[in-house]
């Protein structure tokens, strides 16, 4: 009998390391194109190592001054950067708050407030596209930091998260905290919020995450070349350089790159599922 | 007086963020509904129109926004049809196997998840390289000439193929935490009942995670209906061919494209947000009466 499990496992971990390996050579090549010449490249060679392995085309793609005038990369990663944490801040803010009202204090409409949100979370965004970007253009947000760090503030998604987190703390401390004086803004901040601080990392990790990636929307309300975010600028850049694959490698690294620091990090936020098992139990 | 503010103190809090919500969401939300209904091109005064937006997209046969939306629609229905499977069952899959094995597991997890955390621009970036047709790996590999960014199917199926790639890890991170929350005794009552491996996947394991297969279905289904950048970033055109147009590419050409024909795109936005709708219901009903 336990020859069969050890056969099992062996052969269970024979097949995922193959599957392992198709789903990291994609990314191994595109950074091992990056650290290749443009020669090297265009020769097409198969070596995953770079013959001369070369920061050249980093060079090029994000400090030749000349290029940048046209296609600024490390402009794009710094309004990406400032825009993600920007609006992770706001929504980190204001969702704790409303989450902390629907699930520890008792109110009229509570319900309905709460349900009124909550019903919207299967309506796609496109559908709010027209008009925001009408109201962009009224309010001189167009090719501006405010329309893609506050709009997306909107959203119900971290409210709905933080407030399943917060139910399952129990009542007592509300009480406790209540019965030595403390008002609700000190129950809030002094209480809550570091009870949830897990769940605030998760939150924060998922807003921060979502914004850095987000495509459409920074590609509709940006026609300022500078005011593009990263995934936003990387489609012009590919329509820009036909054939230079070793910049739009550069680009592709510069763009994962802060994904897989956070992702090293943080990886038992990510992969635990505590955020969206949490939504789903309730 | 104090007992009044109070009283009013949970709806400060509540109040910022539905501010955002409403102003950000509900009122764009209506808008479109109602600019649906009007001829608009973001400047003049928007014109009541009636039904006509919607005629035009659903019924008028022949005429150039019907064609344009059903296209769009059927090829967006078409990556719905093939990928929500994809993204629902391999994920499953792979969680089944993690789930049985001793060692590494956590090492495989985060190898299959970290794709699902970068950008779409960077996933179709780093795939087009690999697919190129001249200097793409790929081809070189095989030994074939596939023209994967032009011609069909192969386009659809390098969609396909990078979005399993991109996206398996989000649905494989619940499916994980839905099987460690099963209790084992129901595992080892099914052994004592002689259910062999299958047998305890298809009485234990799939049931435990009904909750979780309903929630990755629904919203990989919506995911899916909101295709966008695969198509436009392999295609590497402002105006893909109709063959990889999709809906969301073609709310985007009519109202921001050269005509701003927001009107119309406003309508196609409402019948697709109405279309996702309807489709996360039925799930949910027939995973109700599933039960």
């Amino acid at each position: 009998m336990i020859k069969k499990e050890t056969v099992l496992q062996l052969a269970l971990v024979v097949a995922l390391a193959l599957i392992t390996v198709l789903w990291v050579f994609p990314l191994l090549w595109i950074l091992s194109t990056s650290l290749k010449s443009e020669g090297e490249i265009i020769q097409g060679g198969l070596n995953l190592v770079p013959r001369d392995a070369t920061l050249a085309t980093y060079q090029a793609a994000l400090f030749d001054s000349a290029f940048a005038d046209q296609m600024p990369v490390l402009r794009w990663f710094m309004n990406s950067l400032i825009i993600a944490v920007a609006h992770t801040a706001v929504m980190l803010l204001v969702s704790s708050m409303a989450a902390f009202a629907y699930a520890r204090l008792e109110f009229t409409g509570r319900t309905v407030l709460f349900y009124l949100q909550l019903s919207t979370m299967l309506v796609p965004q496109v559908v709010t596209l027209v008009p925001l970007y009408r109201m962009m253009v009224v309010l001189g947000w167009v090719n501006s930091y405010w329309a893609m760090i506050l709009p997306g503030v909107g959203s119900v998604f971290a409210v709905f998260l933080l407030r399943q987190f917060m139910m399952s703390i129990p009542k007592d401390y509300d009480e406790a905290a209540r019965i030595d004086g403390a008002g609700v803004f000190s129950i809030y901040f002094r209480i809550i919020l570091p009870l949830v601080r897990p769940a605030l990392i998760v939150t924060g990790l998922f807003v921060f995450l979502a914004n850095w990636n987000d495509f459409l929307w920074p590609t509709i309300i940006t026609s300022d070349v500078s005011m593009r975010t990263l995934p936003a600028g990387l489609r012009i850049l590919q329509g820009f350089l036909t054939t230079q694959y070793g910049k739009i490698a550069v680009a592709s690294v510069v763009s994962a790159l802060p994904v897989f620091i956070i992702f090293l990090f943080a990886r038992r936020y990510f992969t635990k599922g505590l955020s969206l098992s949490a939504g789903i139990k309730g | 007086m104090r007992k009044t503010t109070e009283r009013l103190k949970p709806y400060l809090f509540i109040l910022p963020h539905y501010l955002f919500f409403v102003v950000f969401f509900v009122i764009p939300a209506v808008s479109a509904i109602y600019i649906s209904f009007c001829r608009w091109d973001f400047v003049s005064a928007p014109v009541f129109v009636g039904w006509q937006n919607y005629q035009k997209i659903l019924l008028d046969q022949g005429g150039y926004f019907y064609e344009q939306f059903w296209n769009a629609f059927t090829n967006s229905f078409f990556y719905v049809i093939a990928s929500v499977p994809l993204l629902v069952g391999v994920p499953l899959l792979l969680a089944v196997m993690l789930h049985r094995l001793h060692r590494f597991g956590g090492f495989f997890q985060s190898v299959f998840y970290f794709p699902y955390l970068l950008s779409v621009a960077t996933v179709v970036l780093t795939w087009r390289w690999l697919l190129d047709r001249s200097f793409g790996m790929v081809n070189q590999v095989l030994g074939i000439d596939v023209g994967w960014t032009i011609d069909q199917p192969y386009f659809w199926i390098a969609v396909l193929v990078m979005s399993v790639w991109w996206g398996l890890g989000g649905n494989l991170v619940i499916y994980l935490a839905g099987m460690a929350g099963i209790p084992r005794d129901l595992y080892e009552a099914a052994e004592l009942d002689g259910a062999n491996a299958a047998g305890k996947l298809l009485h234990v394991t799939l049931p435990g995670l009904r909750n979780q297969l309903l929630y990755t279905t629904v919203m990989t289904t919506i995911a899916s209906f909101n295709i966008y950048g695969q198509p436009l970033m392999l295609a590497n055109s402002k105006t893909p061919s109709d063959d990889k147009n999709v809906l969301i590419i073609l709310i985007q050409q009519l109202a921001f494209g050269t005509s701003q024909i927001a009107g119309m795109a406003s309508a196609i936005a409402v019948v697709l947000g109405v279309a996702v709708m309807a489709v996360s219901v039925l799930q949910f009903r027939f995973a109700r009466e599933a039960r």
